[in-house]
């Protein structure tokens, strides 16, 4: 069997390949004309076929013109069904949608929207790439989203070049299908190490003060001045106008700013500095902390939000 | 494919388990009760696995459980072979295929098998109702399939069911091209074995007291024919059956021990042929029915007479059974016969029915030839106070014939044709009993002919010297109205009758209405065989139809049934239509400046006034008038324009 | 605008002289002048991203004064803090009490000049005040003056220690606009004309704050008809669907752009919201609340929220 499974899978990389030549890539908003649909009885269709098959004997066998009036009727449906399985596809428009980005190992979602611009609903309508997606019926005019899960493994860009879309309504003895061709592109990022070693001592661009329960950060108001108050915190200018001893008062932690070195985890191989790379910066950037990123050929200021991360992320993905 | 893999579901294997179980209750008829109890088991036990809080059975019980199927078919039929044996190891088989429905697959694969319960009913009966009760399983498993055997998730069951019988709708002109163009060929190349307990009504191969009483009162139908041209009188309607030689003093059965064919040569037409073509209910038997004399040489592939010119078959008649036959009305038989056949037709037990003997000993002594002696038992029947009824009193079981000839003299068919050919033996005429029926009614709604068991008849043959084998049926002797007139004419008034005869007017017209229906449907369905095909397909016009011929005919209608479908499919397809105030709009702004190429999908109506204003000047003022008024109808709550206003506007350009 | 459909004679005027006025002012930027008063009639407030000197200050200026509003320009710097902006509580010693003194942002048009300088801290005390059209200091609600509408700029060009807006702060602001260069001959008359700094110092006010309240209320009531709610959808599905998108646009933005629209068809003097409405406030109102997938590509928002409008159909 192994042996068959190998010619098959090579006529299908080969049918692919063909496919793919012959419609190019799509992009946007794909309707799918009769020309890319395919069509082929599956599993159930063929043992569906056996059994017309010994119907039709015994039927003309014995004259048994009930039997062989059943085989026939059979035999009609499963070529209306095939015609039925057809128009789920045909005219199908799809968009696609967003790529979203993922952490290797994790899996990164496509979104394809399929539209029923038809007055008729289209039934079982699935989405297939390593995985297959929900299935799905699309009433006249409604549209919906489907997502593809794909596997990542590697860090850096991962691209989708192909994926199908099929149904095998009504009777699941045909699969119908089409292959779609998207440019899709998913950016992985590395792998974040487990967490465990702390960043290396912080560097902070706010001068003095060490003290982690009265950050700097954000004046809040004053207060009654208490014993043990830093005299630096006392409003001296209220003091002059109204001889109070006020205290200003301050929320919120310190404006913390790492900045991560590739350099400094040299007794760490390349992949595994990434790693930990990524980890830092996720933690950093859950917790508020300004971060910025020291990079071999490349230095990322300290800075704060998704888009910086995204920034750091993306570089520690295509290093 | 990937749904077959799919662990099952509730909806799924209810839809499932509705299939099997509508298309395997209609074998409870020729089934014995014990493989639907196991079904009604394995069931319950799915059914309750569906709740997680049973198991399915394990390996075990599943090995445990076919065996038991398996032992218990054998005990019932001594055989796995055979219809009956076939279709109780389906159940069982299915049944067990229950207890190991995890999948998807294995559910799809208890549906085919439900196609297939269908068809296997069709191999026991054909009658309409056997067809009508086959269109809501089909439809029923039709649904179960579509609800299961994809991925998709299923439907509500109206939907569903409305789904599903538009595609078997849509299947019907195929299945009926298809049956009409399909080529047929002409026999079976292997047979279904059958149980002999199969229980038909119908005549045997022997005639004791009682066993056509029991004939008269079924209305089923023994056959039907169609004559090529106007049938025969009544009287003359003798459909040979069986030719019954051996009588035990009780019994007359048939001589089987050396059943031969029948030399051709001693058969001689008397008169033209009459051709018909005979429509025969299966009765199980070898034996066909023929109007006296059947032409040895006008008759259906596979069957022969015998040297007592009995129609036989080599397979018995297991199914609708269409033939047909030329008979001579006035033949002469056998002028010279085998010493061997004398012998044996004179035979009798001498210890039984001594008065009888006595008697036809006395006319044997009186009368000089044979041809008398006949007469002069017929005579006797005539002219002595016998009487036909249906409700003859009980007869003594040593000396029956005496019994009957000389006290109760009341009797019907039966007995006049056993004493009558008891006399003649008594008396050394060679004599034997032939049962078949007698008459027949023509229905008047197609014209052709029905023989029911009711018209179950025994008469008499006599081999006269000159003659050969002459045909005496003693009945007409004593009530010429029964072949006249049939049963019912012919038994004396305030006599409680069957209840066929018995039937009002209204209903006897609905029964011949119902019995040209089901004439129509032997003929047109069930006996749609090669030749019909062939006669049917010239009927239509096809000249000359040869294989290749209907294979390609049958190829082109279908394509255009299927090139009517994909277009019907396309058209229902087709994009949804826009409301009339956009439709209107749209083709305003293809129109208005076909050199600008029309609106674009994104361009905002003002962008697009002004764009093409810009272009042609000399229009804005109606681009300007047109657009506003359909902002106006389209974009405000209370449009101070109408939709004719705006039509008109783009009509005035 | 080259047209006016479906004019409604009630509304053209009293907008008309505020425009006009405005347009003597800043020059050669009708569209953006307009995107910034629709933007105070749905009571948005505004973000202009543009480098310095383009007239940032000027058109808010000028704003608050042709519509009679009480004016406060805070300059965002480094070491701005959130007291700067909403004010202190000073301990006062004859009451015993701390006493709440205002801050900058007690005023009807408050220009936020530079944002992207203070610190997100800074950032966000004027984004909640944005937000809840109110102050709190020490437990005391304090509520801002009606209308209230706040117009930010900010640089975009990054530079170190900087903090740009956060984009889950960006929607906070109904709009975001761009100046632009003014063309050439704009340019001329800047360079021999008046200062534009003393003409608007010289502004009359052309409505009072009473009557922009009334305008105001009378946005929401700019009927919308349900082909124009479908367009609207439209809009929406398509950038949560498209692959261009990184995310596509939140149920709020659906809201805040048919506000816009209404008020950009109440401006317009249209009977109803009409897709040229939708159209010529989309780029500005979607543009900064969306995200290109691919964030290498050079666009600014506006051209973003433009790419939409060119490519979603119109039902």
């Amino acid at each position: 069997m192994a042996w068959l499974r190998s010619i098959f899978s090579r006529l299908r990389a080969r049918l692919r390949g063909w496919a793919r030549k012959r419609q190019g890539p799509d992009s946007g908003d794909i309707t799918l004309n009769s020309g890319r649909i395919y069509i082929l009885p599956n599993t159930q269709g063929i043992a569906f076929g056996f059994l017309l098959l010994a119907m039709l004997i015994g039927g003309l066998n014995y004259n048994n013109s009930l039997g062989l009036a059943l085989a026939f009727l059979l035999a009609g449906l499963a070529v209306v069904t095939m015609h039925h399985c057809h128009r789920n596809l045909s005219r199908l428009r799809l968009r696609l949608g967003a790529t979203g980005s993922a952490f290797a190992g994790h899996p990164a979602q496509f979104s394809v929207t399929l539209i029923n611009d038809a007055r008729a609903a289209r039934f079982g309508l699935t989405l297939r790439q390593q995985s297959t997606s929900e299935c799905i019926h699309l009433e006249p005019g409604e549209h919906q989203a489907l997502s593809l899960t794909v596997n990542t493994s590697r860090r850096g860009w991962q691209s989708i070049d192909r994926f199908t879309v099929f149904s095998t309504f009504p009777l699941g003895l045909f699969h119908c299908w089409a292959w779609i061709h998207p440019d899709w592109r998913v950016l992985v990022y590395p792998r974040p190490a487990p967490p465990g070693l702390e960043p290396p001592a912080v560097e902070t661009d706010t001068a003095g003060s060490a003290d982690r329960r009265h950050g700097d950060a954000d004046f809040s108001g004053l207060r009654n001045f208490r014993d043990g108050d830093s005299p630096r915190h006392i409003a001296w200018k209220a003091f002059a106008r109204d001889e109070s001893l006020v205290v200003r008062q301050y929320t919120g932690a310190d404006v913390t700013t790492h900045v991560f070195d590739y350099d400094s985890l040299d007794q760490m191989t390349g992949e595994a500095r990434i790693s930990q790379l990524t980890r830092w910066i996720l933690d950093a950037d859950q917790r508020g902390h300004a971060y910025g990123l020291r990079l071999p050929e490349q230095v990322i200021g300290a800075d704060l939000g998704p888009i910086h991360r995204e920034r750091c992320l993306r570089a520690l993905a295509l290093l | 494919m990937k749904a077959a893999t799919q662990v099952v579901d509730t909806p799924r294997l209810l839809w499932t388990l509705a299939a099997l179980v509508l298309t395997s209750l209609p074998h409870v008829m020729h089934l014995p009760w014990w493989p639907f109890v196991l079904m009604a088991f394995t069931v319950s036990w799915r059914l309750a696995a569906i709740t997680g809080r049973y198991r399915l059975p394990g390996v075990v019980v599943r090995l445990l459980l076919a065996a038991a199927g398996f032992a218990g078919v054998l005990l019932s039929y001594r055989s796995i072979n055979g219809l009956e044996a076939g279709s109780a190891l389906l159940l069982v088989m299915s049944a067990l295929k229950l207890t190991e429905t995890r999948y998807v697959r294995d559910l799809v694969v208890l549906i085919l098998i439900s196609y297939f319960l269908i068809v296997t009913q069709f191999l026991f009966a054909q009658s309409v109702f056997t067809a009508l009760a086959a269109i809501p399983a089909v439809w029923l498993v039709t649904t179960a399939l579509m609800q299961t055997a994809s991925a998709a998730p299923p439907l509500a069951w109206r939907r569903a069911l409305s789904r599903s019988g538009i595609l078997l709708a849509q299947a019907v002109p195929l299945m009926i091209i298809a049956f009409v163009l399909f080529p047929r060929f002409s026999g079976p190349f292997w047979a279904i074995p059958r149980a002999e307990n199969a229980a038909v009504t119908g005549l045997s191969d022997s005639m004791s007291p009682g066993s056509i009483t029991e004939l008269l009162e079924s209305e089923a139908v023994a056959f039907r024919v169609k004559f090529d041209g106007t049938p025969p009188p009544r009287k003359d309607r003798y459909w040979r059956g069986l030719v019954l030689s051996n009588f035990d003093g009780r019994t007359w059965s048939v001589f089987k021990a050396r059943d031969r064919n029948l030399n051709p040569d001693t058969l001689q037409p008397l008169s033209n042929a009459i051709g018909y073509e005979i429509m025969l209910e299966p009765h199980h038997q070898h034996w066909l029915f023929a109007l006296e004399q059947a032409d040895p040489a006008s008759l259906p592939r596979g069957s022969y007479l015998t040297n007592d010119r009995r129609l036989t078959r080599n397979k018995p008649v297991t199914q609708l059974y269409q033939y047909r036959v030329e008979s001579w009305p006035e033949y002469s038989a056998s002028l010279t016969a085998a010493d061997w056949e004398m012998r044996r037709d004179t035979q009798f037990d001498t210890r039984l029915n001594p008065r009888t003997q006595e008697l036809a000993q006395q006319w044997r002594s009186e009368l000089s030839s044979d041809a008398e002696i006949v007469n002069r038992a017929l005579y006797l029947f005539r002219n002595e106070q016998f009487f036909y009824t249906l409700s003859p009193p009980a007869l003594n079981r040593d000396d029956a014939v005496d019994e009957f000839l000389f006290q109760s003299r009341r009797g019907f068919c039966e007995h006049y044709a056993s004493s009558f050919s008891l006399l003649m033996r008594a008396a050394g005429v060679p004599a034997r009993v032939v049962v078949g029926y007698q008459g027949g009614e023509v229905n008047p709604y197609t014209g052709h002919m029905t023989i029911r068991q009711s018209d179950a008849h025994a008469w008499s043959e006599v081999w006269l010297p000159d003659r050969g084998w002459v045909r005496v049926d003693p009945t007409a002797a004593v009530a010429p109205a029964r072949v006249e007139l049939g049963v019912a004419g012919s038994v004396p008034d305030g006599e409680t009758l069957p209840s066929l005869f018995r039937a009002s007017q209204l209903l006897y017209n609905l029964q011949l209405g119902w019995d040209a229906f089901n004439n129509g449907w032997n003929e047109w369905v069930l006996g749609f065989s090669r030749n019909k095909q062939i006669d049917f397909l010239k009927l239509l016009g096809m000249r000359d139809p040869s294989l290749r011929k209907m294979l390609l005919t049958m190829l082109a209608l279908i394509g255009i049934v299927v090139g009517l479908l994909s277009v019907h499919l396309l058209w229902q397809s087709r994009p949804r239509r826009a409301d009339a105030l956009t439709r209107l709009y749209d083709r305003f702004c293809r129109n208005i400046a076909p050199a600008e190429g029309g609106r674009r999908p994104a361009e905002a109506p003002l962008h697009f006034a002004a764009r093409v204003s810009a272009a042609h000047p000399e229009r804005a003022d109606l681009i300007h008038l047109v657009t506003n008024l359909y902002l106006d109808l389209r974009y405000t709550p209370n449009p101070q324009t109408s939709l004719s206003e705006l039509r008109r506007a783009i009509r005035s350009a | 605008m080259t047209m006016t459909a479906l004019p409604d004679s009630q509304t053209g005027a009293a907008l008309a002289d505020v425009l006009a006025a405005l347009d003597e002012i800043i020059l050669g930027k009708p569209r953006q002048l307009r995107l910034a008063i629709a933007c105070v009639l749905a009571r948005g407030h505004l973000l202009i991203e543009d480098i310095p000197g383009v007239g940032k200050t000027t058109l808010a200026h000028a704003l608050a004064a042709t519509l009679g509003l009480s004016y406060q320009r805070i300059q965002f710097t480094s070491d701005l803090l959130p007291a700067d902006i909403i004010g202190v509580s000073i301990f006062d010693r004859e009451s015993s009490s701390f006493q709440f003194h205002r801050g900058p942002v007690f005023a009807q048009l408050v220009l936020a000049d530079e944002v992207n300088r203070a610190t997100p801290k800074t950032q966000s005390a004027l984004l909640e005040a944005m937000e809840e059209n109110q102050v709190t200091a020490d437990g005391v609600t304090h509520p801002l003056p009606e209308p209230f509408f706040v117009v930010a700029t900010q640089n975009p060009t990054y530079q170190i220690g900087t903090f740009p807006l956060p984009e889950s702060q960006l929607d906070r602001f109904l709009m975001r606009i761009e100046l632009g260069y003014p063309d050439p001959a704009v340019e001329k008359t800047l360079l021999t004309g008046a200062d534009r700094r003393d003409l608007v110092a010289n502004l009359q006010p052309v409505m009072t704050p009473e009557q922009l309240t009334q305008w105001q209320q009378r946005v929401p009531n700019v009927p919308v008809t349900d082909a124009l709610v479908a367009y609207v959808q439209e809009i929406i599905r398509y950038t949560r669907e498209s692959a261009e998108f990184a995310a596509g646009l939140s149920p709020r933005a659906g809201i805040v752009l048919l506000r816009a629209a209404q008020a950009w068809a109440l401006m317009a003097g249209h009977r109803g919201v009409l897709p040229e409405d939708v159209q010529a406030v989309a780029p500005s109102v979607i543009g900064h609340r969306l995200r290109p997938a691919d964030e290498e590509a050079p666009q600014s928002s506006t051209e973003i929220g433009q790419y939409v409008i060119d490519n979603v159909a119109i039902p």
